[in-house]
């Protein structure tokens, strides 16, 4: 098992989140369609792949990434791009044989940026074109489309375009999603970065998602980041006893792989430079303090809420995070007590919430009522800086 | 002769042929097989790992990927399948994401004809396509993927071209590299990627960040010595097992960035200017990027640099503020900021921070350049370097070595500005420096250099000059000069003495004593100010101590006759007080002659006290005529008449002469 940092994480090296793809599996089944939903970093792109990789049966998976799709037309056209990439076509080849001759029956040189030209000379555009191609599938597979960064294009649209026309996009989803005839043969898997109700909540098309199942991803447990990190530090052999796993896990808290990884990468590290098989609390500590002063950037996190936040919303600000550093998380409870103290109102908290989640500082994931930072490497950099 | 026969090879690892360059990859090894080892292990049936090499200019990112890219091209199991691209240093041409692929086309088209004969043509005919800019990746991918082969991109300046992609390109980049496995990045870049840490970002976290830092003394050894032929070698090795320290502090000063121990160490070393000239054309090569860096500054930040590379060494936050006129919160606000944009470092010293340009080099360039051509500003880095690497005897063979070189007309002429100007600025003085000077301003002129009219005064023409001056004038001149040799440390300490500027007249009082001065008159004054002006007795006694060790002066012998005869150490106090009396001017110092003598009389010592007031040359008995009969009162019973001789008039002083002994007496 590799220590993979940044890059989605597949094959023997995918750590098995049972849970998550249990749950999928299970929805998948029961016909819903998925909005996967977790802070960045957390491992929704590899959960993704893990599906993709190891389908059951009955079903062929498509992964299709549209975080540059700035357009209706260019979502679209994306998604009917990876149908006639040669990865996914060999895996329909036995299993959707007409889907597999419909699409090899497309004339490359009829795709234009709009859409087919027919021989007729009229252009269908790709919706209509994709909506046809899953109408044609006769096979009792169905299809599972994951589309990952759905919320990023939409916002992608609302700029550049208008929001209209992501409202729009979101309405053919929707109606695609209804149409039975379309749902008995593909679903769609939707995640992203950024949280797909926030962006559709700011054009007020709330309504078209409602009917989507929502998967959270949650960290590990416990005793599995043990197991995780047995199995990372074997792997590249270095000893690690249990305590020192324990201590590790203590640090961090928010147990995502991914944090996990940069510290035993940094640990591999220093045992690397001072020439030794092991790792210990000290060298784990050296860890933290190593990543944390290779962000030093964390600066400009906390230089930013200056910036945006002004006398008694800047307090306000600073007092969560401050809180969040310390205690680990924050309920609503407490938020709503510390609105009094400076005399917030509801949008006002609400707003500094929104913004504080956008950016990436913290999180309401999985429980809605509990916040935490996104990052536990940025607690321990608040905490260490900020709030001392 | 330099430490390569090619001098472009300190900045450009590229134009060395891959034997030299193999054989002088000795240090980073760990960080290279690190990454190594994960290309040769990954499965390239999945997405790889993409990296970004992260450090300051000269810390050997470029070499690094040199060095990936020649071992995949010799690994019999890699070089099968997996081909490296690597570009010219500055991709200027890639402006977009586009045209990166198609850089990438028309360089394996170029590079592995065999295999990509038409890549690029086939590429080009679909130009004009309206959905080129959609399908360009998949046309290469597609072509690629057909040969079995995968791709590694070894990306210099990975930043810059990440910088010059719009949003949507980025957002395309992080799809394509979350989606295929048939090329992996590693890059290079002197500061972290913006993308990598803001949250808004694609690239939030996505890339391994490997971290250059500067060697350590080993790996410095290691480095160096692997340089240049057997010979350069030998005087290499020589240099670190004499006098290993010297590699240390140029490894401090340099902090350990290759590239600059190179050319620092042949500057030392050659005499001729090359490497030199060198310096001077990589540090053209940066001007443009340096001074963008400076001019995407506002300008109170601006300010902030320009105190702290004039400064060279580092400074306080109080120090900074002071000299640009800063409300010192402001200021440590604003160094944060210049910490993020990392051009400046800070080194914790318990409650404060020291801060330094980050970047040696880019403090050099910034000397070099902004520095004011009439004083040591624009040097300054080089006489840190000279007073480092030698002692003041080393220092003197090079300046003489250095004329001697002129006056045979075998220097470049910047070469000869600089160090002329540095070695004066380092401490060499007296007729050494003013000949010097002399024969490199003659050079210059002959030559029709323009840099002759910017060389300084020697120590002799200010000398002259103060002499022509009135006092306070000539203080002030002699205050202003920024030169460190013996004797303007001297005369600036003295300066500053008359001034009343007393910590300043320690300061370069002292320096002066490190170079070597000993002149009687610097201790003397030291003396003086901790005595008189601090009342702090124990480096006063110190200091005399020390003064009178190297030679007697009116002054220390006062001082020792004083502690000797305090410690009851008579004879050694008879020595001393007899050298003190042989000075001229001995009589202005009466109150310390009747002090002295009072102790003697009062520690009973009747007989030595008589032998003093009687030595006929001085005539102490018939100045000390109180005195006298006030010891004559002790020895009575031998010298029954002579208390008997005192005149009446004497009577009163020569009683509270005696109460004051006996008060002397039972205070012991």
């Amino acid at each position: 098992m590799a220590i993979v940092v940044g890059q989605t994480v597949r094959g023997s090296d995918f750590w098995n989140r049972e849970v998550e793809v249990g749950n999928i599996w299970d929805s998948i089944n029961s016909g819903s369609h998925i909005l996967l939903t977790a802070p960045r970093r957390v491992g929704k792109t590899s959960i993704m792949y893990k599906i993709l990789d190891e389908p059951q049966e009955k079903y062929i998976v498509l992964y299709v990434d549209t975080e540059s799709a700035d357009s209706k037309n260019e979502f679209w056209h994306k998604l009917f791009n990876r149908l006639l990439e040669e990865e996914f076509l060999n895996t329909i080849k036995t299993k959707a044989k007409n889907l597999y001759d419909n699409i090899k029956s497309i004339n490359p040189k009829k795709l234009s940026l709009s859409g087919i030209e027919l021989e007729d000379g009229n252009i269908v555009d790709y919706h209509q074109s994709f909506k046809r191609l899953i109408y044609d599938i006769d096979t009792d597979m169905k299809l599972i489309i994951m589309v990952d960064e759905f919320a990023q294009t939409i916002e992608n649209i609302i700029d550049n375009e208008d929001k209209k026309d992501a409202v729009a996009l979101l309405k053919e989803h929707r109606a695609l999603r209804q149409d039975d005839k379309f749902s008995s043969k593909a679903l769609f898997i939707y995640a992203g970065s950024i949280g797909l109700e926030g962006v559709v909540s700011t054009i007020n098309s709330s309504k078209h998602i409602n009917d989507l199942k929502n998967i959270k991803v949650y960290p590990l447990e416990y005793n599995d980041a043990i197991l995780f990190v047995k199995k990372l530090t074997s792997s590249i052999s270095l000893d690690i006893e249990t305590d020192t796993i324990k201590y590790i896990l203590d640090k961090i808290e928010w147990l995502i792989p991914f944090y996990i990884q940069l510290i035993i990468d940094e640990s591999k590290i220093i045992a690397r430079q001072t020439k030794v098989d092991f790792i210990n609390i000290d060298m784990i500590d050296k860890a933290i303090n190593n990543a944390l002063e290779h962000r030093n950037y964390f600066e400009s996190w906390e230089a930013k809420i200056r910036t945006i936040f002004k006398d008694n919303k800047y307090k306000f600000t600073k007092e969560l995070l401050n809180k969040i550093s310390s205690d680990n998380q924050i309920d609503t409870f407490d938020i709503q007590n510390l609105s009094d103290k400076y005399s917030l109102d509801e949008d006002e908290q609400k707003d500094i919430l929104r913004t504080l989640k956008y950016d990436g500082y913290i999180d309401n994931n999985p429980d809605i009522k509990i916040y935490r930072f996104n990052s536990p490497i940025l607690k321990l950099w608040w905490y260490k800086n900020v709030a001392n | 002769m330099l430490l390569t026969n090619d001098s472009l090879y300190k900045y450009n690892p590229d134009d060395m042929s891959e034997e030299s360059f193999l054989d002088r990859f000795v240090v980073r090894d760990d960080i290279f097989n690190e990454i190594f080892d994960d290309i040769n292990s990954a499965n390239y049936k999945v997405q790889p790992q993409h990296y970004i090499i992260v450090g300051q200019r000269g810390q050997g990112k470029t070499t690094l990927l040199r060095k990936i890219e020649i071992e995949v091209k010799k690994d019999k199991k890699l070089s099968k399948f997996l081909l490296p691209i690597k570009f010219a240093e500055e991709q200027y041409s890639i402006r977009s994401l586009s045209i990166l692929w198609e850089e990438i086309a028309e360089f394996l088209q170029l590079n592995y004809n065999d295999t990509f004969p038409t890549i690029y043509d086939n590429m080009e005919e679909h130009f004009e396509d309206d959905d080129y800019e959609l399908k360009v990746f998949s046309y290469l991918e597609t072509a690629i993927k057909k040969q079995k082969k995968k791709l590694i991109l070894l990306l210099d300046n990975i930043d810059e071209l990440m910088g010059k992609l719009k949003p949507k390109e980025q957002q395309q980049l992080r799809e394509i590299l979350l989606s295929t496995s048939t090329f992996r990045i590693v890059g290079g870049s002197t500061k972290m990627i913006e993308q990598q840490f803001d949250y808004s970002k694609p690239f939030y976290e996505f890339f391994k960040i490997v971290k250059l830092s500067g060697l350590n003394f080993e790996d410095s050894k290691k480095f160096m010595l692997a340089l240049g032929n057997d010979e350069q070698k030998k005087r290499i090795l020589q240099v670190i097992t004499d006098t290993p320290q010297r590699l240390e502090t140029l490894r401090k000063l340099t902090t350990g960035v290759p590239r600059t121990l190179v050319i620092l160490y042949e500057i030392f070393l050659n005499d001729d200017g090359n490497a030199f000239d060198d310096l001077l054309k990589i540090l053209d090569e940066v001007t443009p990027l340096y001074k963008h860096r400076m001019d995407d500054l506002p300008t109170n930040l601006q300010a902030i640099v320009h105190a702290i590379a004039i400064n060279w060494d580092g400074m306080l936050t109080g120090e900074i503020a002071k000299e640009i006129r800063m409300d010192s919160k402001i200021v440590s606000s604003q160094l944060k900021q210049l910490e993020k944009y990392q051009i400046i470092e800070s080194i914790s010293t318990g409650k404060n921070k020291i801060y330094m340009i980050k970047e040696r080099f880019f403090n050099i360039w910034y000397l070099m350049r902004n520095g004011r051509k009439s004083d040591r500003q624009r040097v300054e880095w080089l006489v840190q370097f000279l007073l480092a690497w030698h002692n003041t005897k080393e220092l003197e063979e090079k300046a003489e070595k250095f004329t001697k070189a002129i006056k045979n007309g075998d220097v470049k002429s910047n070469y000869a500005f600089y160090m002329c100007e540095a070695l004066s600025y380092a401490g060499i003085g007296g007729d050494l420096e003013h000949n010097m000077k002399d024969s490199v301003k003659d050079y210059l002129n002959n030559i029709g250099s323009s840099l002759s009219s910017h060389i300084g005064q020697s120590d002799y023409e200010i000398m002259q000059q103060f002499l022509e001056l009135q006092n306070d004038e000539a203080d002030k001149l002699l205050i202003g000069y920024s030169k460190d040799s013996k004797d303007m440390l001297e005369f600036k300490g003295l300066a500053h003495y008359r001034q009343n500027n007393m910590e300043q007249a320690k300061r370069f009082l002292h320096k002066t004593i490190e170079k070597g001065n000993n002149e009687s008159l610097v201790y003397d004054t030291l003396f003086k100010i901790y005595f008189f002006n601090d009342s702090d007795m124990m480096n006063a006694q110190n200091i005399a101590m020390k003064g009178y060790k190297i030679k007697a002066s009116i002054i220390n012998t006062q001082v020792m006759t004083t502690m000797l005869i305090s410690e009851k150490m008579f004879t050694e106090s008879y020595k001393i007080f007899l050298e003190f009396l042989e000075f001229d001017k001995y009589i202005l110092h009466y109150d310390f002659i009747k002090f002295y003598l009072l102790r003697l009389i009062s520690f009973k010592q009747y007989y030595k006290s008589k032998e003093f007031l009687e030595i006929p040359k001085y005539k102490l008995k018939e100045h000390f005529k109180p005195l006298w009969f006030a010891l004559m009162y002790f020895m009575q019973d031998e010298y029954p008449y002579e208390y008997k001789k005192m005149g009446s008039e004497l009577k009163e002083n020569v009683k509270d002469i005696i109460t004051e002994i006996e008060s002397m007496r039972n205070a012991i």
